[in-house]
Parts: structure tokens; sequence; C-alpha cells
């Protein structure tokens, strides 16, 4: 009986005509199942609220019992009823405010509030009804039904449920906290996934989910901040009673962040320096300000890749310098902490609270001045952080003239003094480090080296994604429940998916490849980035589309998809390496496929009318492709381009083997360029 | 700039999605087929979600960069960030953030407050960057930075890579780049571009009638439809050669204007207005008489042998031009014969001259080089390109050529009696001299030793082509396979 259902038909239907529905429905057949729906509901009518507890468990029998059923639909062929039925009944399981409401919406608009609880269920699924249904789809709909009424009815399991159950019930593994989420999910995931669009109403739910994810995605630090690993607590502690030093106490610490790509080095930085810095040194720097404004150290972010020299690092130096403390220069205006700034006007690193001083071009200052520069970080009105990127790079510097001296200093801090802190913070994912570093800087580096570690179980993977898949969407817009009930159902397709095997397998294998969370982002965001209407939830065949875009890239023959004169060279070039020159010119290529076309023509052979021999193609053409096959860094050269070799006498190698080649030209699926291309095997 | 490509709509709604949303830092898009679509339906979307997106609380600044015209730091710090200064117009253009990586930041950074500031809005930079293994090439320091400037420059910016080759070929040692987000572009298929290009008649069309060009009554609106029977017909041709849409779109350009004009002429005479959508007879009879000439079409403008405004003007007579080059040569002079004898002393091994040219010896002698019955077989001379020889050993072999070919064309000379006298006479004028230094000027001959070089004979190389040169001996009566030591 449940042929055509639309979302918008459920919607639509006034309570009254769901309660018609309903009736006619329950005047239907008379098998068990349908008597267990009827003493459900008869239940449910009774008790009306029950403990959560109780329904959970009940829940997750049931959600077997639906599973099994599921397996059995699924095998019946498709029906055109699988597609259009959707998901009405996701606002069912766990009673929410918001639900309650609706059903005193509900209870509202009928007469007897007592109905309440069975009008509710049969609102669901009452489209069912119109037309006649033949004996085959019978079945169907009774474990349709079943699934529809599992979660509404409360307390004890009833007993006609479990001789429904098949014997062949496949036992699949389900984790205790998902279970209750995904208690409806066999119908959902038949009723949302086969649904080839998504109801329209639900379209900015569906923006909003992809929206929230990722953003989530964007600044996963929220993710890890969640997650408090052992390793990771500590390097944050370590990292901050530092730093705290250094700002409270006047300390000069140095220190290193070691950890792999992706663990975090960087977030801990941001993290703790701006955020949690503020927050828990807020008291102490209130009372030192007048003003109660919350007073901020220096921070100087220099990075290896990019100032390759000391001299750059220090003109840079400078330049955040002046901008910070001419920022707060003009904000301690009155409260004299100028004076520093004011007696060492000769100093050509401090004369700056104007910015725009520093635009003058690239005006490298001498190495001479890089102890006076940083000699001067000590006397400045605040507390100074200098973070060190990439540091391995910045010991490549000759003579490390830049880490000596902020290390020096550092060293040479006393506390007591008038001076201000200095933390140097070096970041690094190179193991080595500190053995870069010459002798006379390492003694003078603290040693301490704190140390992230990236993530390394599979299972913190996926609950790190789950976490990011799962964030719920806030009420978007107008509907509450429409929210509610996306939610629900994204959770749970959501959830199903990533305890797929397959998209098990495919994490672990990605843990296993680098050990870091970045790329299960990357690939996290590929799939959110193509949610659509018509594919409106996640699914372990996209998982694995975007594990090949993401972590494995296809190799490139998959992407090529090249016309036939670059096809031929691809081929001569595989003869030219057959007969043992590896390396060839265009007029090799040229000369063979001229052979394979002239012996291809000396049987003029006609199938229905068509030549079956290569087709012609001119010289031009065939060197246009052959320049094209350059500059894809198909062929790459293989000797230094000179001025005085004509492009055809130049000399290129491939890049692709023979069997890239072979898969290209049976991808292409031209029968006489694949038996050119055997004769050279 | 032109109508949407179909085909391109993944690509364009992933791009939507994530640059109006939260962009990956770093976004690696691969084509190796059409690069220059790619990168325009980027462009285009991006300013789509530019203007769609003026309410929300975003704005975003793109710049497209092409890195061929960046060859130096200088020039990709000004083409980056000067398009972002020209959004607003009062900003002082006596700061320059162009020389050096830092002050790059600054730039990105002042603009970012700048514009936040002005619009009360988050402030999004896009950068793309098109043909990044040019950057490779020239300036490979800047990789790293650019794919790290979302983290150096930390303010929202994302940077955009489009490439034809993959990101494995230019990324930098040392894992010192991050990752990229990769978007793989899917190549077209034929029917997509069969209706994109039908697709783009109307605007070319509106575009032909606004300008008033000489084609303007090519495109006339009522033969739209004739114009996608046109387009199928050029992909039929030309797709199994060339994939890229705009190169198909180039060669249908060319060819149009000639396959409309039996249909305008047979039409009455310029009077637009009388122009009808032919019958199914026509339009088949007009097909079937012009497809052979789009092949030739593919052949002339593919490799841009010549441009399709040319082509078009030659191929509305029936093209009977011959060869420019051979024109070149149709004068009898010496210089046919000088460059025969390069091109033979450029193949042949040296030591082959006495059997090849040697008189008077037993003919036996002059066996060939065969390429039977080796085991790796050595690539003919004549693949590998020419070998340079010295100046003397050409004009031996010309005077070889001169004696055997050319003694019969001159005028008797009773002084010079001893067979070949004449011909060392001839070689040895200084007029040879000077027609081989017009030939080197002409890069007909390409001279390998340096100019200043005193000692030794200056050296030579062929550049002409075997063609040309087979074709040359025909002319001059020489039989040049003879003569050459490998046979072909």
């Amino acid at each position: 009986m449940p042929s055509k259902r639309k979302a918008s038909d459920i919607v639509d239907l006034s309570p009254s005509k769901r309660v018609a529905l309903s009736k006619s429905n329950a005047a239907g057949h008379d098998t068990p199942s349908r008597q267990t729906r009827s003493a459900k509901q008869s239940t449910a009518t009774t008790t009306s609220t029950t403990t959560p507890k109780v329904r959970r468990t009940y829940g997750k029998k049931v959600e077997k019992a639906a599973e099994a059923l599921q397996e059995v639909v699924n095998a019946v062929p498709d029906r055109m009823d699988d597609k259009s039925c959707t998901e009405p009944e996701a606002d069912l399981p766990v009673p929410s405010p918001t639900k309650t409401r609706r059903r005193k919406k509900l209870a509202h608009t009928q007469d007897s509030p007592s109905k309440k609880r069975p009008k509710r269920t049969m609102a669901t699924k009452e489209p069912d009804t119109e037309p006649p249904v033949t004996p085959s789809r019978v079945k169907r709909t009774y474990t349709r039904k079943l699934v529809v009424e599992v979660p509404a009815p409360p307390s004890p399991i009833p007993v006609q449920l479990v001789p429904s159950e098949p014997c062949n019930f496949p036992a699949t593994p389900q984790k205790s906290k998902t279970t209750s989420n995904t208690r409806q999910s066999p119908l959902k995931r038949q009723s949302l996934l086969t649904s080839k669009h998504l109801p329209p109403q639900f379209y900015p739910c569906l923006n909003a989910q992809k929206r929230v994810i990722l953003q989530t995605l964007h600044a996963p630090s929220a993710l890890f901040s969640v997650e408090e690993d052992g390793n990771e607590k500590t390097a944050k502690k370590l990292l901050l009673d530092l730093l705290q030093g250094t700002v409270t106490r006047s300390e000069g610490n140095s220190c290193l962040l070691l950890g792999p790509r992706g663990s975090g080095k960087s977030t801990v930085r941001r993290a703790k320096v701006i955020a949690q810095l503020e927050l828990t040194l807020l008291p102490q720097i209130l009372d030192q300000c007048l003003d109660a404004l919350p007073e901020p150290p220096i921070i100087i972010r220099l990075s290896g890749w990019i100032h390759h020299t000391d001299r750059l690092a220090m003109r840079e130096i400078a330049y955040q310098l002046g901008q910070q403390t001419g920022k707060s220069f003009l904000q301690v205006d009155d409260d004299g902490e100028e004076d520093p700034f004011i007696e060492q006007d000769d100093n050509p690193f401090l004369d700056r609270p104007n910015p725009q001083a520093t635009e003058t071009g690239l005006v490298l200052p001498p190495p001479s001045h890089l102890p006076a520069l940083i000699s001067v970080i000590p006397t400045l009105s605040r507390p100074t952080v200098v973070i060190l990127d990439a540091f391995d790079l910045f010991a490549l510097h000759p003579r490390q003239a830049l880490l000596y001296c902020l290390l020096d200093t550092v060293q040479g801090y006393r506390t007591g003094m008038d001076n201000k802190g200095l933390a140097v913070v070096g970041i690094t994912t190179r193991i080595d480090t500190i053995n870069l570093l010459e002798k006379r800087v390492k003694s003078r580096f603290s040693g301490r080296v704190i140390r992230t570690t990236g993530i390394s179980a599979t299972a913190d993977i996926l609950s790190l994604a789950k976490r990011a898949l799962c964030t719920p969407i806030s009420s978007v817009a107008e509907d509450e429940d429409l929210v509610n009930e996306w939610n629900d159902s994204w959770l749970k397709q959501t959830s199903e998916c990533l305890e797929d095997k397959e998209v098990f397998d495919m994490m672990k294998d990605t843990v296993g490849v680098v050990k870091d969370p970045k790329l299960v982002f990357r690939t996290l965001v590929y799939m959110a980035a193509r949610l659509s209407p018509t594919s409106p939830f996640l699914t372990p065949s996209m998982f694995s589309r975007a594990v090949t875009s993401q972590r494995s890239r296809p190799p490139l023959y998959d992407s090529l998809d090249l016309p036939y004169p670059a096809l031929c060279l691809l081929i001569s070039a595989v003869h030219s390496m057959t007969s043992g020159h590896d390396v060839f010119t265009f007029e090799m290529l040229f000369a063979t496929f001229r052979n394979q076309l002239r012996a291809s023509m000396a049987a003029p052979v006609q199938v229905n009318g068509g030549s079956i021999g290569m087709v012609r193609c001119s010289r031009a053409v065939l060197l246009s492709a052959f320049e094209h096959l350059i500059s894809s860094r198909i062929f790459v050269a293989a000797a230094a381009p000179s001025n005085s070799i004509a492009k055809e006498f130049s000399r290129y190698r491939m890049v692709l083997e023979r069997e890239d080649v072979r898969r290209v030209v049976e991808k292409a699926g031209q029968v006489t360029l694949k038996k050119w291309l055997y004769k050279a095997e | 700039m032109e109508a949407t490509v179909s085909g391109y709509d993944d690509f364009i709604q992933e791009v939507e999605t994530l640059i109006s949303t939260y962009p990956p830092p770093f976004i690696y898009v691969y084509d190796p087929i059409s690069l220059r679509t790619t990168s325009t339906v980027l462009t285009k979307a991006i300013s789509g979600i530019r203007d769609n997106s003026t309410d929300s609380g975003i704005e975003i600044y793109h710049v497209h960069v092409d890195a061929v015209t960046c060859f130096s730091q200088r020039l990709l710090f000004d083409t980056i960030i000067n398009p972002l200064r020209s959004i607003d117009p009062d900003s002082d253009l006596s700061e320059r953030w162009n020389d050096s990586w830092d002050s790059f930041l600054h730039g990105i950074r002042h603009l970012n407050d700048r514009r936040r500031r002005e619009t009360q809005k988050d402030v999004r930079f896009i950068i793309s960057i098109e043909q990044v293994q040019r950057l490779k090439e020239k300036l490979p320091d800047s990789i790293i930075p650019l794919s790290r400037l979302n983290e150096l420059s930390q303010v929202d910016i994302a940077v955009i890579f489009v490439s034809q080759t993959q990101w494995q070929d230019i990324k930098p040692t040392l894992g010192a780049s991050p990752e990229p987000y990769y978007i793989d572009v899917k190549p077209l298929t034929k029917s997509d571009i069969i209706t994109t290009l039908s697709s783009r008649f109307a605007s070319i069309s509106t575009q032909a009638q606004a300008s008033s060009s000489k084609y303007a009554h090519c495109y006339d609106p009522s033969l739209s439809q004739l114009y996608g029977h046109y387009i199928s017909m050029i992909c039929e041709v030309c797709f199994p050669f060339i994939h890229d849409i705009d190169e198909l779109a180039y060669i249908a350009a060319a060819r149009w204007p000639g396959f409309i004009k039996p249909l305008l002429n047979s039409s009455g005479t310029d009077t637009d207005a009388s122009v009808v959508a032919p019958s199914e007879d026509t339009r088949l009879r007009l097909i079937r008489a012009f497809t052979p000439s789009v092949t030739n079409a593919l052949e002339a403008l593919h490799p841009r042998l010549m441009n399709a405004v040319d082509w078009a003007a030659a191929n509305e007579p029936d093209p009977n031009t011959l060869s420019q080059l051979h024109a070149l040569f149709q004068s009898p002079t010496t210089k046919p014969f000088i460059l025969v004898a390069s091109y033979i002393a450029s193949t042949n091994p040296a030591k082959t001259d006495l059997r090849m040219f040697g008189r008077g010896l037993d003919e036996k002698k002059r066996r060939r080089r065969t390429m039977k019955g080796q085991i790796k077989q050595k690539v003919p001379q004549h693949l590998l390109g020419p070998n340079p020889f010295p100046l003397d050993r050409m004009i031996a072999i010309l005077g070889a050529l001169l004696e055997e070919n050319d003694v019969d064309s001159r005028l008797p000379n009773p002084e010079l009696a001893i067979p070949g006298e004449y011909t060392d006479m001839e070689i040895t004028r200084v007029g040879i001299h000077s027609a081989i230094m017009e030939l080197v000027s002409m890069h007909f001959l390409l001279r390998t030793s340096p100019v200043d070089r005193i000692d030794g004979p200056p050296m030579f190389k062929s550049a002409i082509s075997q063609d040309t040169a087979l074709a040359l001996a025909k002319q001059l009566d020489v039989p040049l396979n003879d003569l050459l030591w490998e046979t072909t």
C-alpha cells in the first residue's frame, strides 16, 4: 500500500485527512505484524511518557529486527515506491521539547487529547494508502510499517516482534553509543538515500549543514580542544606555564615545539597564546594596567620560509615591533610608557610609532644592528613572545646569528629587574633540529622541547570525523521542526556511514599512510562540498571517491583523455622504448607513426564502407600534439633546451610507463591503436 | 565573457560552495586538457559568488594571475596587489608592497584591514594563479610562501593554483608546502562541447551585430539552428584530434563565413533581412561539401600555421598555393646547392664522404648502410637531427655536387680545361661565402661555432627539414636519396 509517498504530501495533509487515512490503513490486512502494530499503538496511548533508558533498549532490539527486515527489503528488486518514500518520521525518536510542542499542536487540532499518540504515528505513514496494492508488495509494506511503528511505543518489548526476526539475521556489530541514534535508520536509509531528490523544504537545512561542516573543518582547533588527549594536555600545560612565566614574572624563556605536520603545533600556539593566555592572565594584567585594558604581549612572528636571511628577519622584527608598540604607544599615551622610545630615538628600530616610516622600500639593516635590535626587546613596555616558524631553517642561516642573539638575550634575563619577559618559541617538524644548532647557540638554548603528537588510532580519527560531521545545525530559518527532523536524520545517516566497514577500512588506510588529521579533513571537505539535493547524505562510495581524490591521487593516466594524435605519439614512444631508445625526438616518433600508417593503409580492407586502417594525421597536427604533451609534462626534456636545436630534434623522454600507456589507449578504445601498441610488446 | 560551459557543473558547484563558505587555504585545480577554459570558468564562478554574496556577511575579492606574465618577484607581487588596491580608489599609490615577501604580506594585511574597516564586513581575498608550472621554472622560491599564504598573512585568504601539470611535479621538496585541496577537472565530452559552442551563437551574434564587423551578416540570428548543425559537423571531424574547446571554437569561427557564403549568395544580395534558415536538403549538401575543408582547417589552424582570418580569406577561392619556401628558391642560384650540400654534410658521417662522392673508383664500393640485421637499431641521423660540420667539408661536397650536376649548364671556358678545374674556381668564389652567410642570417643554416673564433674552420648545421631538402634536390635534379648514407 505505500506506493507513492511524497514528503510534501505528508506535510500538507491536514490532520483530519490523516486520521481518515490512518483509519483506512487500520482496516487493512490483519497479519501478525499488523497486530503488533496495533498492540503497540494501544500501549502508546496509555503511556505517553517513558524513561529514555527503556526506550533506548527497546530501540536497539527493534533496530536489529528492522535491519534484518531491511536486508529482505533490499533483496527485493528496486521499485518506484522505494525512491519516492521519504522521511517524515525523522522527528519520532527521543522526545524533545520541540516534539512535545508539536504533539501539543496536534492535540489542539484534535478533539480528544487521548488519541494523541496513535494519530501521530499514523500521520507519519498515512499517505501509503491511496492506490490498490498487489500482493507482492504487501509483505514489504509490512516491514516498513513495522519500522515506522517502532519508535513510538514506549515500554516493554513486545514478544511478537521476536518471531518476526528472520533467522538469517546478519551479525552487524553496532556500537551502543550510536544505536540510539540509528534506531530508525533502516527505514531512513531506505527512504532518504533512495529518494532521488531531497524534498525542497530541506534545501536550507542541507546548505546550513554544509556550511557548518565546512566551518568546523576550516578551523579544526575547536575539535582538538574538545579532545583532551593526554599528551596534548601536557604540551599545552607546559607551554602555558612557560608563557605565563614570561608574561607575569618577566622571565626569559625558550622552547621548541616539535611534532609532525598537522599535530596541532600552530594550533596549540594560536589557541594558547591568543585566547587562553589572555583569559588566564587577565587578572594580573588588569592589576597592572591602570585603564583596566587587557594588554596582550607583543607577538613577533617569523617564518623560515620567507625570512631566508637574518637581515630579512631583522627587518621584519623591527617592523612588527613598530606596529605593535606603536599601537600600544598610542593607547597608553599618558602613562609615560613611551619613555624608552624617546630615549632611544637614535635607535633605528624603535623610532617608528608611525608604520609609514617602515614602508620605504627594501632597505635591509646591516647585520651589525642585530644585537642592538634584539637587546631592545627586554626594555619594551610589554612582554614579548617571538615565534619562529620553521625553526630548522633559521638554524641554516650563516653563523645562526639571529638565534644566537635571541637565545643569548633570553639566557641573560634576570628577574626582578625592570625588564619585561621574552619568550622564544620555535616550531618545527624536524626531529634533529637541536643538533643543527651550533655549540654556542645550543648552550644558550634552554633545551626544552615540547612534543606534540599526531593522531595515531583510527578510532580517534573516526571520532574526530564524526564530531566534525555531526555538528548539528541551529535553527536555520522558520521551521524548528524541520530543523530537528533534519538534524536527526543527518546524525543517523552520518553515523551509519562512518560505521560502515568499508569506511572504517579506508580511514585505517588513511591513518596508516599519513598521521595527519588535515588529510582526513580534506577528504571530509571534499564530501561536504559535494552534498547536493540529489545526494544529500554521505555514503561510503562518496567516501571512497574522496579518498581517491585527496589521498591517493589518481594516477596520471586516469585523468587523461587524450586525442588521437597524442595517443599516436604515446604509442610511438613506447615503440621507441621497445627498440632501446628511451630518449627520442619528434622526428623519430613521426617516422614510426608514418610507417605504421603506411602499413595499415597497405591493405585497403573496408568494413561497412569504412576503412579500418589508421586515421591519417598531418605532421603539423602531430607536432602540436607533441607540444601539448610537453606542456602537460608527459614528455619531459632529456637534454637542456638549446637555441640551435630545432624543436623536432630536441630530445625527450616519456614519463608514463608502458602499462599506463596501455590503459590510456584502452580507455580510448580504438582497435587500430590497440593493435599497434601490442606490436611493441 | 562567454556563456556558460556545460560540463563544468560539478566543478562550479564545488568551487562556489567552498569559496562562499570556508575555502581551504590552498586549492590545486588540475586540468590537463583545456586550462584556459577552466580558468575562465573559475573566474566567472567566483565573480558570480561576489555578485550574489553582497548581502551576506562576507566580501570576496578575487585576483586572477597568469604566471606566464609573472617572471619576477616584483611582477608577481604587483599583479596580485594592484587589483586588490584598485578596489578602493583613494588608496595612496606611494606605498609599494612589492620588494619582499614581508612587505607583500604587510600590503595584504593592510588592504584587508582597510577593506574590513570600510565595509564593516569580513573580507576574503581569493588569489588564483594560472599556469603555476611557470612559477616553478622562474620563481621556485615563491611556491612555498604562496601555498602558505593563509598562515603567513593571518588574514582570510585562499590561494588557488590552476595548472596543467600535477602538483607532484611542482611541489617543493621536504614537504615544505602543505598538501593542497585537490580539484580535478573532468575532461569535456563531445556533447558538452557541441552544446557549449552552439549556445554561444546568440552572444556572438549580438556582438557581431553591435560591432558591425565585416562578418556581421554571417551571424544573423536566423542561422542559429544551422550553426548548431555546423558545430556538430566540426566536432565530428575535429574532436578525435583536438579535445580543447577553444581550439574547436577557433576552427569553427574560421570556417563559418566560408560555409555560410553560398547560402548568403543564393538568398539574394546583401539584404540581411532575407537570410532564411536553409532547408534540410541544402543543409546536408552544404555540410557534405564542406567536410573535407574542415580537415584542411584543422591541419592549418590547429598548429597555427595560419591565423583564422587569413585562412578564411585564403580558402574562399580554391586553395592552390605553392609552399612559400619553394618559391623562394625558384631562381637558379647556388643557394639551393648549398642547402642540399649542407643537408648532406649534416646527415652523413664525415668518413663516408669519400665513398659517396669519390669519382673514378669502383662503383661497388659505394655501398650504403642498410638497417637490417642489427639487434639494437641505430636511429638514423635524419631523425636525430643535424650534426655540425666544418665549412670546408661542406664546400667540398658542394664542389662534388656542382661537378656532377651543374657543369653542363655553365658557359664554356676554354681556359679551364682540366676536369674539375672550373668547379674548383666556382666554389672558391667569394659569392659562395656570402651566400652561406646570407643563408645563416635567414636561419637555413645555423652557425654552431662562436662568431669570434678564428682558429679552425667555422662550424655549421643544416636547418632545413628532410622534406625541404628532397624538394630542393628534385628541383636541381640531384639524386639526394642515393647520396644519403642511411636509407630511409
